[in-house]
């Protein structure tokens, strides 16, 4: 009985040795290992790649050549994307050649610290030229720029941000039906008139935002220096002061809601953009509008979109009182590539080919990086949203595409963006003072970026 | 003669305890000794990354421990005792309250099957999925709010999560539901260990049930009791996944909500500061420490530990 | 006989608030059990923007999104957790079991050291992880 005993627990070990330590050894096919946090791209890629041949059943690509695409999705809880990725980069030397990372995904608000990294390839190495990348938004290079001026990283998407308004709330509030944006525009052309609207919209019951943190992006967007200056102390800009300041004045004088339920991507904050909410525009960017917005503005989401359907049909697009992008995602490569030509091809595709981006922006209705091919869909005058009443918000974004004034950023920005709301909040609800919630903010820093000071 | 032969089979046995108690503390060594002794090595260093780079690891001593006590150590020590205070008083008064209806023949409770299942349910979600519940119904347009506030109790739109002392008793009350089951099952072991006679004795002689409760059926339950107490220390010490999700990881409102786990977590998140963490580890294993000893003394009288012959 | 009727009121009043409450915590106790159950049911707009108490109907359609889903393999994720559970279950009991049987059975040298060790251990070996 104890030797049987004995020999059981033995084989258990050894089974479970074996199940951990076997690990499937692929045969050397060639292969373009790719991560990201999530199937946006991939998705893409499926649809759009010319030389995309199927997906196997493991999850991987097979192109026609036969080289084999792997993708390693990490969603972005809790910084895990981060946490692996950088795992991952340090430890390339010793993972085979053939399983190494060539490319990844990053989003602006942590670019920067990959873009300055030796990690990352300049697409110069790839043998991607100026001229090639000449139809570009300018601001969308400027964000994969290392210090040493080396482009890094390139986009499919730029993103400008728009205000996307209610139309039945504006001929309400303006009493004038058949009001058009331009005009809405005139009316909020700058933050002073902003204001002045939101009062008109309280007066009739209506808020001017959903919540604290929707004008956040749009002052955050365009400070004029970054958060962190070369002294590693924490600049804050007079942007953000402003921020604070008209954000009170909201909260103080019900111009917003309160709670965190209307924190951004909160229930209650979704909710405001559907058929019972009081909100009269939302801060959007190009995908927010057609993902997210719409989505939420459907009285039955099950239903079909069409006019009839909730709200929509009911929203428009203006600039706002002030330009500005949000997110956006980048392709990086690596310097333990081994796929060179491929990676340039795939860059190329999704970020020079004007053919296949126009596509992907009449089918997904995704703002792409190519302002020729946006410029023709912008003067196409039978091109419309039905979404947006048939409004052209092509044209609309290709116009604030070109006056993003980008500001320059520092490997700490999600850190502090993330930090200055939380600490706000408290001082909005008016249940903590201003001193208060600076102070909370510095902690806060403190245990997040420990050598970080502020600035005396 | 038969002494000499006694002497040997003793000492050849012997050598069998060492071998059976051995892979234990093979296991041990490498899988727990080692990391443990690492980490209470970094805590002497500074050791964090600035973007990809890392700094260190470079001795500074005491510069770790004296970072983490003037940063938010009791802050969260405060946050973490008041919130597991408000969790575990209710749990443990219920769950004495259960363990004794459970046990007690002569109220003869029907369904207790049931009722002893049922209890233990919420310990089998998870944190998560607990918490994102919790965020629905507590949330502003959420059903709580609507009921409470058409009966006129609280404003509109309250916001439950986003005040100091309502969050707080959400996260004890979740904790509370979690936990009161375990407990409960744990109590109702020690009660049922307890010798019946005994507590006829007690009835025969006239006291009250209030008396046999308090003097016959507590002081027997001692070493239970402080086990449940102690788990429920540690556990509470711990506490992260709860606060983590009802907050988004903030510790909001103005940081009254950071525990001492989110703050580690905090600390390896934004930085990979091992140094610090370290440091903050080695703090919560002394605390953790001398309350459990603490505890244990003042509640039994070294019962717990009966040597083996 | 007034004592024996008045000790049996106290008993039915006693068991009255001993069910009530009962039945209280097991409603609280089960609440989110069901509400998970019924959250699986709603679509993801649904959930986003409202709760409900009774059953939808997306159940299917986010099963059949769920097994798709080729980055977050589920079924190969259930059975890594389900091979990892039953090696730590078997080799955690038995070498439990034996550890306990050695110090239970043998007198060695440095006996009660382990014994006090192996509390020890026990207490702060999940903390410092």
């Amino acid at each position: 009985m104890k030797g049987f005993k004995k020999v059981f627990a033995l084989l258990i070990v050894l089974v479970t040795a074996f199940v951990l330590i076997s690990c499937d050894k692929d045969k050397a096919e060639k292969k373009l290992v790719i991560r990201a946090w999530n199937d946006e791209f991939q998705g893409l890629f499926r649809k759009y790649y010319p030389d995309f041949k199927e997906t196997k059943a493991d999850g991987t690509d097979v192109l026609k050549d036969g080289t084999i695409v792997k993708w390693v999705i990490v969603a972005n809880e809790n910084n895990a994307y981060q946490i692996a990725l950088d795992e991952a980069l340090k430890n390339q030397e010793s993972v085979y050649e053939e399983e190494r990372i060539d490319m990844f995904l990053v989003e602006a608000d942590y670019a920067l610290k990959y873009v300055d990294s030796d990690y990352s390839l300049p697409v110069a190495d790839l043998g991607i030229t100026t001229d090639d990348l000449k139809n570009q938004y300018a601001y969308t290079q400027k964000v994969m720029t290392s210090s040493d001026g080396k482009l890094k990283g390139l986009s499919w998407q730029a993103t400008p941000g728009l205000y996307a308004y209610r139309q039945d709330i504006a001929e309400e509030v303006f009493g004038k039906v058949g009001i058009t944006p331009e005009e809405v525009q005139a009316k909020i052309s700058d933050w002073t008139k902003f204001e002045a609207v939101a009062a008109q919209m309280k007066a009739k019951g209506y808020t001017m935002l959903a919540g604290n943190d929707d004008a956040y992006r749009t002052f955050s967007n365009n400070v004029s220096a970054p958060w962190v200056n070369a002294n590693k102390e924490i600049v804050v800009d007079q942007n953000i002061l402003n921020w604070i300041e008209q954000t009170k004045r909201f909260a103080d004088a019900g111009y917003n809601n309160q709670g965190a339920d209307y924190a951004l991507w909160g229930p209650g904050w979704q909710k405001e953009q559907g058929p019972t909410g009081k909100t009269f525009g939302f801060f959007y960017s190009t995908w927010g509008i057609n993902f997210t917005l719409m989505g939420n503005s459907l009285g039955d989401s099950k239903a079909e979109k069409k006019v009839g359907n909730g709200l929509f049909g009911k929203y428009r697009v203006v600039t706002g009182p002030q330009s500005y992008y949000w997110g956006g995602s980048w392709l990086v490569s690596t310097k333990f590539t081994d796929q060179k030509d491929l990676v340039k091809d795939i860059m190329m595709k999704f970020t020079f080919d004007k053919d296949i981006m126009k596509s992907i922006t009449l089918d997904t209705l995704d703002y792409t990086n190519n302002k020729v091919a946006m410029g023709e869909i912008a003067n196409d005058p039978t091109y419309g949203s039905a979404f947006l009443g048939g409004q052209n918000h092509i044209k609309l974004f290709a116009e604030a595409a070109e006056k993003i004034d980008l500001k320059t950023l520092s490997i700490y920005d999600q850190g502090l963006n993330e930090g200055i709301q939380t600490a706000m909040k408290g001082y909005f609800a008016g249940d903590i003072t201003l001193e208060k919630a600076w102070e909370n903010f510095y902690d806060g820093i403190k245990a997040l970026y420990p050598s970080l000071k502020k600035k005396s | 003669m038969l002494k000499s032969k006694n002497k040997k089979k003793s000492i050849s046995y012997e050598k069998w305890g060492y071998y059976f108690i051995a892979p234990f503390f093979i296991i041990y060594a490498i899988f727990g000794l080692l990391p443990m002794i690492s980490t209470i090595r970094y805590s002497f260093y500074e050791f964090y990354s600035e973007g990809l780079n890392t700094i260190g690891p470079n001795f500074n001593g005491l510069n770790n421990y004296v970072s983490v006590l003037t940063g938010d150590f009791f802050l969260a020590l405060k946050n973490t005792a008041i919130i597991w205070v408000m969790g575990f008083v209710p749990q443990i008064i219920v769950s004495l309250l259960l363990a004794v209806w459970f046990t007690n023949n002569r109220l003869k409770l029907k369904g207790t099957a049931f009722f002893k299942s049922v209890i233990y349910m919420p310990n089998l979600v998870m944190a998560a999925a607990f918490s994102m519940i919790f965020f629905m119904l507590f949330g502003q347009s959420g059903p709580i709010v609507t009921m409470l506030s058409s009966w006129g109790v609280i404003p509109e739109k309250f916001d439950f999560l986003g005040k100091v002392w309502e969050s707080r008793s959400l996260m004890a009350i979740m904790n509370f539901l979690m936990w009161y089951g375990n407990t409960t099952i744990l109590l109702m072991a020690g009660i049922m260990g307890i010798d019946q006679s005994l507590i006829e004795a007690a009835e025969v002689d006239g006291a009250s049930s209030r008396q046999i409760f308090f003097r016959v059926t507590m002081p027997l339950l001692k070493p239970i009791f402080v086990y449940v107490v102690i788990t429920s220390l540690i556990g509470g010490i711990q506490l992260y996944d709860i606060p983590q999700i009802i907050t988004n990881g903030t510790g909001s409102p103005n940081r009254q909500n950071i525990t001492l786990m989110m703050y580690l977590q905090t600390l390896i998140k934004g930085s990979n500061n091992y140094g610090m963490a370290g440091a903050l580890s080695v703090l919560i294993f002394i605390l953790t420490g001398t309350l459990s000893v603490f505890v244990f003394r003042s509640i039994s009288k070294n019962e717990l530990v009966s040597v083996k012959r | 006989m007034d004592k024996n009727k008045l000790y049996k009121v106290n008993t039915i009043a006693k068991k009255t608030f001993i069910y009530a409450f009962l039945i209280m915590l097991a409603i609280i106790s089960i609440m989110p059990f069901y509400l998970l159950i019924v959250n699986s049911t709603m679509s993801h707009q649904e959930i986003s923007t409202s709760y409900s108490f009774v059953f939808k109907d997306s159940f299917l359609s986010n099963f059949q999104k769920m097994v798709a889903d080729t980055n977050n393999k589920i079924f190969t994720a259930a059975r890594n957790s389900l091979i990892i559970s039953l090696g730590t279950a078997a080799l955690a009991t038995y070498f439990s079991a034996a550890t306990a049987y050695g110090i239970h059975m043998y007198n060695f040298k440095g006996k009660k050291a382990a014994f006090i060790f192996i509390l020890t251990v026990f207490k702060i070996n999940t903390d410092m992880a």
